[in-house]
């Protein structure tokens, strides 16, 4: 399996990668959360991971977003072509700050915050009012309100929020906020967007909407997707490559096409069905 | 069971038939003769019988259709009847009790009820039109229907309709001009007539209210006129107009209000107000009021009509009071903050200066840190103690003396000092603590507080130790040809009152800025804050350092007034008295936050010479605590809930996110073991 992973890696190195990551090894105490984890992603792409579950996706996304820290391995990062970035070692806000924006599994909004506030923060956390500024409402301090609400309203209308942006967060739908998360990511102003399970507990229609979503941010905005993700059918229709992690191992990697086809895929998954079923 | 009760019912009803048919001879002729003899009684009485019950429907309607206006005209009137009573038959307060009669009968209770009845008219009104009410009702109009309510509401959407409601409301306003000139003015009079108001005119002071009426009446109920605010009817020259008025108007309101000035008006004296501290207070109010009519409501103007209605009908269930009435109760507020001390006595003067003007300043400084940020600070009183030492270090009055005779300042000069000391003993303590989460913060403030209280008693080379220190000087201004000492309670109490107004205005552009956003942010899931790019860390740092710069200030006031400084006055009562401040009027909330400090700080003054309450002061902390304790129970978002804390609140209630954020609630900052064992955690939770 290492020499997959590593037959990956070589076969893009001449590619214009924005993560490159290089055999990490999770470990917490005796047990392996992820071992020898190698994967790669292009620019531009939407890359979905794939397991059954305790097979460490979001175990990978945390290590991706400096949450935690591989003891093994190194994570590279390039918000553009001629820059990169180590993430091993970095804070999570230092690792946001990078271009790396992520949703969380189970949503994790401010629920006490009104929708527009949600994602103002998060606009709001690259602009350099300090509290002086704010406190005295100066000139630079009125002059980035202003932007801030202008992108808010934008990303507001983008995801399709704008006629509930006076909405306390937690009075929203579950698919609403989903939506709202992604939203209040890419305030951020991402260059890499890391989804962890979008689709969990949504029903069909706010799934079509949500692989909507999905594909104009990856094509209008540019932004490349890093998805996880159970829901099959949602994964096929967006991903151009998929990766399968079982038990802490990349165990496959390749088109949707092949991945379907692929006998230890369909061996992982067929031993933790009524697993996958409880979701 | 129901086969007996029939049993009985149809043995019953046979008894009484039989004794019906025996009783008959005599019953029928009675039963006639009584019907006979009512019969002209009914007839005149029924047509006032057919009025009482129609009263009754329609008081009862208008009760289902304005319960809240009703009630909130209810607390007005009795609010004014209370004051009246407590201000006693002489005004003075110093019987309040004695004269319930006395004080019921007077112009006095008349002045205070019309008052009341302005507030609760400019209250309603602007309540009604920023929820959106008018329109809502005008739209209904369309569809038709005739009762009581519609036809109040097509007069009140009608501009004709809406043009009385505006007159009306303003002649109120005026008449409680009169009213306010008749409580405080030079000349009073006993009963209300149209002649005892034309002898209010000579005197300045009453013009001043009126155009204080004018003012309040523009700038709270300009809602009247338009819902957009006067912005929509008014052109752009004309707001101008009305709001340099305004503010002119409230620098006459300052000069006929003020005791100390001759009651007739002179061109030479208008120079002397500038020295006077409330005339600047009456400015502040008046550019308040003026910045009222120039800019239109936020809420009116930028969001989108379903929004506003789903904003009001959550308004109208949730909060007492709308934005639109809150503004016109701080107006009030400003107006009693600075007039009604002018008029108490010395006593009391020296409460709301030290104890009540003191204490809201600390509780607005840890407010920054446990409402805003959430955290928990225990030890906040060391602040406190570093502004007053270094005040009475760089005043020359430690034993320990600064190094050159030129640093002997005034505190005046000291204020940005200490502050700077005060912050960064917060950024010492900060730094390396606030990496902690809830309790173990909570412990090692506590740590801190105590440290900063054992050196002042036991460092007594340096602080004088448990004797205390004696002699720091007033504030005082020497300053080309201007001279002026601070040493009375009065001139003190407006000093801190500018200065808690200042930190207010300050603190409520912060708390709705990107930092206050990023704060409750933090305070909810410190995790997703930082996969937002926020340094939370930095943020939490930010919040102590506020806070610890806000004590440091209040220490300079401790220092400065009282003259003396004790190291028991820095023991860890006082943060815990401050902390009871803090969640007694509602974490995060300003205007809880000073409401609360006058009544947790000003009642147990009050009491403590009172005849019935009165109490040693030993168990103060003992009703403190059953206070709060109470509190917690049924209200505990605090007396005037910030509208974030009161939502966390709800949300925990439904077992939703935690609402005791001082408890720690994030699990983003972790570092090495604790991250370890918090990604186990993690990983058992999500692979169930």
């Amino acid at each position: 399996m290492t020499s997959q992973a590593a037959n990956a890696v070589v076969t893009g190195a001449g590619v214009d990668m924005i993560f490159d990551v290089q055999s990490i090894t999770m470990r917490f105490g005796g047990v392996v959360s992820l071992s020898n984890v190698s994967l790669h992603q292009r620019r531009g792409e939407i890359l979905s991971v794939i397991g059954p579950n305790g097979a460490g996706k979001t175990s990978l996304f945390n290590c991706l977003t400096g949450v935690y820290v591989p003891q093994e391995g190194t994570i590279t990062f390039r918000p553009t072509a001629g820059q990169s970035v180590q993430i091993v070692g970095r804070k999570p806000h230092r690792v946001s700050r990078a271009g790396i924006g992520r949703t969380f599994q189970t949503s994790r909004l401010f629920g006490a915050l009104t929708t527009f506030e949600n994602v103002k923060i998060g606009v709001e956390a690259r602009q350099r009012t300090g509290p002086i500024g704010a406190m005295l409402k100066l000139p630079r301090t009125r002059r980035e309100e202003r932007t801030s609400d202008a992108r808010t309203k934008d990303l507001l209308a983008f995801v399709g929020l704008l006629d509930q942006a006076n909405v306390p967060a937690s009075a929203l739908a579950y698919g609403d906020r989903r939506r709202l998360e992604i939203a209040r990511s890419l305030g951020t102003e991402p260059k890499v967007l890391l989804l962890d399970e979008p689709a969990a507990g949504t029903n069909p229609t706010e799934k079509v909407e949500l692989t909507e979503l999905i594909r104009t941010i990856n094509t209008r905005l540019g932004i490349s997707v890093l998805l996880i993700e159970h829901d099959m059918r949602l994964v096929m229709a967006l991903a151009e490559r998929i990766i399968v992690l079982n038990f802490g191992q990349v165990i496959a990697e390749g088109s949707p096409g092949e991945i379907q086809q692929n006998p230890a895929v369909i061996e992982a998954y067929l031993g933790a069905t009524h697993e996958d079923d409880e979701r | 069971m129901t086969r007996l009760t029939h049993h009985a019912v149809m043995w019953l009803r046979r008894f009484v038939s039989i004794l019906g048919r025996l009783l008959a001879p005599i019953g029928r002729p009675v039963g006639r003769l009584v019907a006979r003899l009512w019969r002209p009684f009914g007839r005149l009485l029924s047509p006032p019988w057919r009025i009482v019950v129609r009263c009754g429907r329609l008081l009862a309607s208008v009760w289902h259709r304005y319960d809240n206006d009703i009630r909130l005209l209810g607390c007005c009137l009795a609010g004014g009847a209370m004051l009246a009573i407590i201000t006693g038959p002489d005004g003075s307060g110093t019987e309040p009790l004695d004269g319930l009669k006395g004080s019921l009968i007077s112009a006095r209770v008349w002045d205070y009820l019309i008052f009341g009845l302005a507030l609760w008219l400019v209250m309603t009104a602007a309540r009604k039109v920023r929820n959106g009410e008018l329109p809502a009702a005008a739209a209904k109009l369309r569809g038709g229907g005739g009762t009581l309510r519609t036809r109040w509401d097509s007069m009140i959407s009608s501009s004709s309709g809406r043009r009385f409601v505006g007159s009306v409301s303003l002649v109120v306003c005026l008449l409680a001009a009169f009213a306010l000139a008749n409580l405080l003015g030079p000349f009073v009079f006993d009963k209300w007539s149209l002649g005892n108001l034309g002898h209010q005119l000579p005197y300045p002071r009453t013009y001043a209210y009126l155009v204080l009426a004018v003012a309040f009446w523009a700038a709270s109920a300009r809602a009247i006129l338009d819902r957009r605010g006067l912005r929509g009817t008014l052109t752009g020259r004309r707001r101008v107009v009305l709001a340099t008025v305004i503010v002119v108007g409230s620098f006459i309101v300052a000069y006929g209000g003020d005791p100390w000035l001759p009651t007739h008006f002179h061109w030479s004296n208008v120079g002397d107000l500038f020295l006077h501290w409330p005339t600047y207070g009456w400015l502040a109010g008046g550019c308040f009021a003026a910045r009222g009519v120039l800019v239109a409501p936020r809420v009116a103007s930028s969001s989108p009509p379903v929004l506003q209605a789903s904003m009001a009908a959550r308004g109208r269930q949730r909060r007492f009071l709308a934005p639109g009435q809150a503004q016109v109760l701080y107006i009030v507020a400003l107006f009693i903050a600075i007039e009604a001390p002018k008029f108490l006595a010395a006593y009391w003067q020296d409460t709301f200066a030290i104890n009540v003007g003191i204490y809201a300043l600390l509780a607005l400084g840890l407010n920054v840190v446990v409402g805003f940020a959430g955290l928990l600070d225990l030890g906040y009183v060391a602040f406190y103690a570093v502004g007053a030492y270094v005040t009475a270090y760089l005043s020359g009055a430690l034993p320990i003396q600064p190094p050159h005779a030129l640093l002997h300042l005034n505190p005046f000069l000291i204020v940005p000092l200490a502050i700077l000391a005060a912050m960064g003993a917060g950024i010492l303590l900060g730094l390396p603590t606030l990496r902690l989460r809830g309790d173990y913060l909570a412990i090692v403030t506590l740590g801190f507080g105590e440290i900063i209280y054992a050196i002042s008693e036991n460092q007594s080379n340096w602080t004088g130790g448990g004797q205390g220190t004696t002699y720091i000087p007033p504030f005082s201004i020497n300053f080309i040809g201007i001279h002026a000492n601070f040493d009375t309670p009065i001139t003190f109490y407006y000093v801190i009152l500018v200065v808690v107004l200042g930190v207010l205005v300050l603190f409520n552009s912060l708390n709705h800025s990107k930092v206050g956003r990023t704060w409750a942010a933090i305070r909810e899931d410190e995790a997703a804050a930082e996969s937002l790019g926020i340094n939370g860390l930095k943020y939490k740092v930010m919040a102590f350092a506020i806070g610890a710069s806000t004590g440091g200030f209040a220490g300079v006031f401790e220092a400065s007034t009282v003259h003396l400084l004790y190291p028991s006055y820095f023991v860890l009562q006082v943060s815990i008295l401050v902390l009871a401040v803090v969640i007694f009027g509602g974490m995060g909330s300003l205007a809880g936050v000073l409401l609360s400090a006058v009544i947790i700080e000003g009642v147990p003054f009050y009491l403590k010479f009172h005849p019935i309450f009165g109490y040693t002061g030993q168990d103060l902390f003992l009703w403190l605590g059953a206070i709060l304790i109470l509190m917690m129970i049924f209200r505990p978002q605090g007396l005037i809930p910030s509208r974030r804390r009161e939502r966390e609140i709800n949300l925990a209630e439904h077992g939703l996110g935690h609402a005791d954020s001082l408890l720690g609630t994030s699990e983003g900052v972790l570092h090495g073991a604790d991250r370890d064992r918090y990604a186990e955690y993690d990983r058992e939770e999500y692979s169930e």
